[in-house]
């Protein structure tokens, strides 16, 4: 017997089982619309008088499960780490020039590209105020400097994208996250307490910790994509811009 | 894709019926709000599973350049 045929014979009895578990579960899950979580709404009640801050998520993400954040952002810095294991190579040469012909190109590029870096500056910076955060931010920024190479061309992207300020950066995120907890297990209690007092409702100064592991968040985020997508480009697309005759 | 579906399937618990964002910039605490902590879930997993999918393609591609084949059937057995 094959070998794919004796996975088959395997796979159908536990997809069944799989099947008849998934339609189990999904049939005890409540209406759409008919949400009795009480957390959730605890949440809701209770993060704008506790901590000063508009919105809801962005306390739950920093503040009242930091824990899982942190969790995910070594999740993420894992990632790209096994992704520079992979790609980088030692002695890479000379980088190909590769520039965008097309001076419409290269004009919307100078212009959007700031516009985009401002709007993923303001996502961050508002993130606990309004919908937004360091997640999300980081990759609008990431997003931004990227255009840069679709813009502009290599070479401009490759003086952007250097490797030797970004794996620095990335660390820094992620150490201070991890530092601001420690800080907060030093003042009072347990690790990632908010211990600093909470500002005013509805401004950048409320909040607490929440502002600088925002912003920690977003530098991780976006340092990490950023040599993601550094790492992709050397790696697979400057070979070919290299072979490209000029 | 199966990993988009259960962001989806998450969101959709966490939906109440009437109920607007968890943001109370210019709306009163207490209004009829949907669930932030699906939210929260799903918005931190997303931007991870971006930096996942993109080792994953790392690792295929790199075994699609030394072997040829991305099939696991098909890559000889290690040796050595």
């Amino acid at each position: 017997m094959t070998r794919a045929r004796i996975r088959a014979i395997f796979a159908v009895p536990v997809l069944a089982a799989l099947g008849v578990f998934l339609f189990w579960g999904f049939a005890g899950v409540p209406d759409f619309g008919g949400f009795h979580g009480r957390y959730g709404t605890i949440i809701n009640h209770r993060a704008t008088p506790e901590r000063h801050t508009t919105n809801a998520v962005t306390a739950v993400v920093f503040d009242y499960r930091g824990v899982d954040t942190l969790g995910e952002e070594f999740i993420l810095f894992a990632a790209v780490v096994g992704v520079v294991l992979l790609l980088r190579k030692g002695d890479e040469g000379e980088p190909p020039t590769a520039p965008v012909r097309s001076e419409q190109v290269r004009l919307v590029g100078a212009v959007m590209v700031g516009v985009a870096f401002l709007i993923g500056l303001w996502v961050i910076a508002f993130g606990f105020v309004t919908p937004g955060g360091g997640f999300q931010g980081g990759v609008v920024v990431a997003g931004a400097l990227l255009l840069v190479f679709l813009t502009a061309g290599y070479r401009p992207w490759q003086r952007l994208a250097k490797e030797r300020a970004l794996d620095p950066l990335e660390g820094l995120g992620v150490g201070s996250f991890v530092a601001i907890g420690l800080a907060g297990l030093i003042a009072s209690g347990p690790f990632l307490h908010n211990f600093i007092g909470s500002g005013r409702t509805g401004t950048l100064a409320s909040g607490g910790t929440m502002p600088l592991l925002n912003w920690a968040t977003a530098l991780e985020v976006a340092a990490a994509n950023v040599v993601l997508y550094a790492e992709f480009l050397e790696h697979y697309v400057a070979p070919i811009f290299a072979k490209e005759p000029r | 894709m199966t990993q988009s579906s259960t962001y989806v399937l998450l969101l959709s618990i966490g939906y109440r019926r009437g109920g607007g964002a968890p943001i109370f910039k210019g709306t009163v605490v207490g209004t009829r709000s949907v669930d932030p902590i699906v939210q929260a879930l799903t918005l931190t997993d997303v931007v991870v599973s971006v930096t996942v999918v993109g080792l994953i393609l790392a690792l295929a591609l790199d075994v699609h350049t030394k072997t040829g084949t991305a099939d696991p059937e098909k890559i000889a057995e290690m040796s050595g």
